[in-house]
């Protein structure tokens, strides 16, 4: 019925507002007081210091930003900032991309092997996952390093050796590396509960494989797969770790440049505006990735 | 023969009664501070494991005090604890610029016995002098048969082709090193001529990578991910150990020092105080440049160093160095700070 | 099975290939860590030029024995309050019959989404002001926040499909609504809130950005630790740490397996007997 994605990224389709309307009770106070201390701790931790941050950018200014919008139209009308609010678009777009077209043969693959295969094949996942975004950035580290083993088997080969370490590529596989479970995981979930019997039916009307492959089976996946997309955009847009340490102060992203401002200029306001930008860029690919889901649920669900 | 001997032993003598004085007034005026604490805040890296070694344990155990240890915030994170009413850190290793700027607002000035100092870098009454450091141009001498002579050379790609690597710090040389390179004479290097240094930098950004902690740096050159490197002298000789093809030019070599100071609003004035007044004594000071070759904040003998050290030590090239100006950069460091980040951002 | 026609079968060699690529693309990357915890120099050179044990004793210091057992109170601490608090939270996202719901199921999921930078940045100058930086209370409501949604996301999915006649024939049958959750509802829910509850422990044992925030010089945990000493030092007890952790996984997923194919043929071994 409704899986895991559904609720991770929005409301189900007719549940919790429309559904629940036909059965008139009267109101009990039990569940909704129990959300109480969740909107506590969060109205504290994250949503009272988030908002004051990005209030910032209307309230501190370092010169020569005095007042007002100063803070972004210092952020917006500057070509260097530009350039680097488009890297990091480009890198997170990348990465998703990338990351869709190598998850979904996985996740496929998942859904049609045996049940001892597909244990392993989520173990090696988990096994990845467990060791940290740091360690595992640490590993490329070492791997990509000019003299290190990625370029010993190139230089074997009798190619040149290539400076992968500073980046946008390196950065860009050091996330596929990292947000790869974030898309296998739900994608596996939505494709398991396509019917393959439409596949079959298909196939049976006279339809080659990969024609009902095509035809049939693609286009139920596909709301699965841009939904995983756009959430590893989401995603990759927020990577602090990832660039700092496969990337370069030159090869700068949004969240690098936001800690430079805030840490060694102590420019909090310039820092707020950008974080207002970059919010609403991540606010407006969450409600893209919610109405995919939705409309997919409309008319792909199978089970 | 037996003159000689006699006048020698009795010169032994004398010596050691003098150092004995002269430690045992250190260690007198070192005040009991069992049951407190403070933090210490240093740059990280070789350099604060080897003061943790040559100051810090002492300080320690002759006090019985407990030293808690962080990475120093820069100024500005500094500031912002400042005003937060936060500030973590007791005893702050930061450049002595911004302790010239900054004495009286940011930093507690402090009442110690500033007689063991160098006058000349004594330039402020909150910091104590330490750490005489250089921006030395590193280089892969296997690669090159003529050897660099200036750091200006870290931009020559024609006589010194290769991969150069630098931090996109604000005040790491590169900035000297660019109005060299540009053909400006050492001597009217101060005040900077900004727009004329960053459009060299500009210029050569293709040839030079940048990472932001020295520490992989160091390990780059050494192993050869990097054929050149401006970085402190001391991270130079930690290269040169793993793989002595790493050599150093010290031409015109960017050279300033730091301060321990106290940040206004630290907790433990107290006991950082007392530290201040251990680290502006000629013993310690000689203890941190014996195991790590920064050079001394102190008037007094010279440190005994290895052989390696010397040739990596500053006060070895007195002739040659480039002493950075203080007052400029005391007053231009903000601004230095935006101009950089904006043209490395690209 | 469908009849094997040619391009079938091409294809499904193809997939093979591609998934063994991509799974050895997740794994052999991870496997160069572990000549590195060798290494006898402070370099991350690889193959490292001299080799030790050395790194491993080194482990046995203070400093990485205080970050550990940080990271590790810290982590439980989270991992209790997320499921407690995650599975209130489930239950008032999935029964609740106020229309607000919607937005705490999105301010719950929103930490996730929300770039992290944005989140420790904010945090820290609150923290700093209320001095929560470099204590156990910052670090556990902050990390908390953070995990939430491991719990939420897969409790609340279960109680979704949950077949609420469950809870009303208990409840007829005259056990109150404690007892009626603690036979009927929790034992349902169980498998979910235990891997929540255990991703919510990993994502605060393995949390990087928010710690180098709220870190104080007496308050550093496992992750800063590695982070400080690969970048400010170079130091290869990090690749210990690494493969310590690499072994401890794999060891955990083979015993489980084992008892996954335990529990498999006793599950079908009374079926065969019948």
């Amino acid at each position: 019925m409704t899986r895991a994605t559904d609720i991770a990224i929005g409301p189900s389709a007719g549940e919790a507002v429309g559904g629940s309307r036909r059965q008139l009770r009267p109101w009990r106070p039990g569940t909704s007081v129990m959300v109480v201390p969740v909107l506590i701790l969060l109205g504290v931790v994250f949503v009272y210091p988030t908002s004051i941050f990005l209030l910032r950018a209307f309230t501190h200014f370092n010169p020569p930003q005095v007042a007002g919008l100063d803070n972004l139209v210092w952020f917006l009308g500057d070509e260097t900032n530009r350039i680097i609010l488009v890297r990091t678009f480009t890198v997170a777009s990348m990465c998703a991309v990338l990351t869709a077209i190598v998850a979904f043969p996985y996740a496929y693959c998942m859904t049609v092997i045996g049940p001892r295969g597909r244990t392993i094949m989520l173990g090696v996942l988990l096994l990845s996952m467990f060791l940290g975004i740091l360690l595992r950035n640490f590993a490329w580290v070492i791997l990509l390093q000019y003299q290190g083993p990625l370029n010993d088997i190139l230089d074997a080969i009798g190619l040149d050796r290539i400076r992968f370490l500073g980046t946008a590529p390196a950065v860009v596989m050091g996330m596929m590396h990292i947000l790869f479970p974030f898309m296998v995981l739900p994608l596996y979930s939505v494709l398991n509960g396509i019917d393959r019997r439409l596949v079959l039916a298909a196939q049976s009307m006279g339809a080659t494989p990969m024609r009902a492959f095509r035809q049939v089976y693609l286009p139920l996946a596909m709301p699965g797969i841009i939904a995983g997309a756009l959430l590893v955009f989401v995603l990759a847009l927020g990577f602090f770790i990832t660039p700092a340490l496969l990337g370069s102060p030159r090869q700068a992203l949004m969240s690098q440049l936001m800690f430079l401002q805030f840490d060694l200029q102590a420019a909090f306001g310039r820092a707020g505006a950008m974080a207002i930008v970059l919010l609403i860029i991540a606010m407006v690919f969450v409600i893209l990735s919610n109405i995919v889901q939705r409309r997919s649920r409309a008319y792909g669900d199978a089970s | 023969m037996t003159s000689r001997k006699a006048s020698f032993a009795a010169g032994l003598v004398v010596t050691a009664s003098l150092a004995g004085i002269v430690s045992g007034a250190a260690a007198q005026s070192l005040p009991d501070l069992s049951g407190q604490s403070f933090v210490f805040a240093g740059f990280g890296g070789d350099l604060q494991s080897n003061q943790d070694i040559a100051w810090l344990q002492p300080f320690a155990e002759a006090t019985g005090v407990t030293v808690l240890q962080t990475d120093a915030p820069n100024s500005a994170a500094l500031a912002t604890q400042q005003e937060a009413g936060n500030v973590t850190v007791d005893v702050i290793q930061i450049e002595a610029s911004v302790v010239d700027a900054n004495c009286g607002d940011m930093f507690v000035e402090v009442e110690i016995d500033r007689s063991e100092l160098n006058s000349d870098l004594d330039t402020n009454a909150c910091g104590v002098p330490v750490v005489k450091f250089s921006f030395v141009l590193a280089y892969n001498a296997s690669l090159y048969d003529t050897a660099p002579t200036s750091i200006g050379d870290f931009f020559n790609t024609e006589e010194f082709p290769g991969v150069r690597v630098a931090t996109s710090f604000a005040n790491a040389g590169l900035i000297e090193a660019a109005l060299l390179a540009d053909g400006v004479a050492p001597s009217d290097i101060y005040p900077v001529d900004l727009d004329r240094a960053l459009a060299r930098i500009d210029a050569s950004q293709d040839a030079i990578e940048f990472r932001d902690s020295f520490a992989i740096i160091q390990d780059g050159i050494a192993s050869g991910e990097f054929d050149m490197a401006l970085i402190p002298n001391g991270r130079a000789l930690n290269a040169s150990l793993i793989n002595p093809d790493v050599q150093v030019t010290f031409g015109n070599a960017v050279t300033l020092f730091d301060n321990v100071a106290i940040p206004a609003g630290a907790e433990n004035i107290e006991a950082a105080t007392a530290f201040l007044q251990y680290t502006a004594t000629h013993s310690t000071q000689v203890a941190l440049a014996e195991r790590f070759p920064y050079g001394v904040g102190t008037v007094g003998p010279a440190p005994n160093l290895s052989e390696e050290a010397i040739s990596f030590f500053p006060d070895t090239y007195t002739d040659q160095l480039l002493v950075q100006d203080t007052d400029w950069w005391g007053e231009n460091i903000a601004e230095v700070r935006e101009r950089v980040n904006a043209l490395f951002a690209q | 099975m469908d009849e094997e026609k040619p391009t079938s079968l091409f294809a499904r060699r193809l997939l093979v290939v591609t998934v063994t690529l991509t799974a050895l693309w997740l794994i052999l990357p991870l496997l160069v860590i572990v000549p590195i915890s060798f290494s006898g120099e402070n370099s991350f050179a690889f193959p490292p030029r001299t080799w030790t044990l050395q790194r491993y004793v080194d482990l046995a210091q203070p400093m990485w024995i205080g970050a550990l057992i940080n990271s590790l109170v810290i982590a439980s601490l989270v991992a209790v309050g997320a499921s407690f608090l995650g599975t209130l939270t489930s239950f008032a996202i999935t029964r609740s019959t106020s229309r607000l719901i919607v937005i705490v199921r999105a301010l719950v999921l929103a930490p996730q989404v929300v770039p992290i930078i944005i989140v420790g940045l904010g945090i820290y100058l609150v923290f700093l002001r209320l001095d929560l930086n470099g204590s156990y209370v910052g670090f556990v409501l902050a990390h908390t926040v953070l995990a939430l949604p491991f719990v939420v996301i897969p409790v609340a999915a279960t109680l979704q499909t949950f077949d609420r006649d469950l809870e009303r024939a208990s409840a007829s049958l005259g056990a109150g609504p404690i007892a009626t959750f603690i036979q009927v509802t929790f034992p349902i829910i169980r498998p979910a809130l235990l891997s929540g509850t255990f991703l919510a422990f990993l994502s605060s044992f393995d949390e990087l950005v928010l710690a180098l925030f709220l870190q104080s010089p007496s308050l550093v945990t496992l992750p800063v630790l590695l982070y400080r000493r690969m970048t400010d030092t170079i130091d290869p007890t990090v690749a210990a740490v690494a493969t310590i952790q690499l072994l401890f996984v794999t060891t955990c997923m083979i015993i489980a397996l084992f008892l996954q194919r335990r529990k498999d043929s006793n599950d079908q071994a009374p079926a065969a007997e019948t």
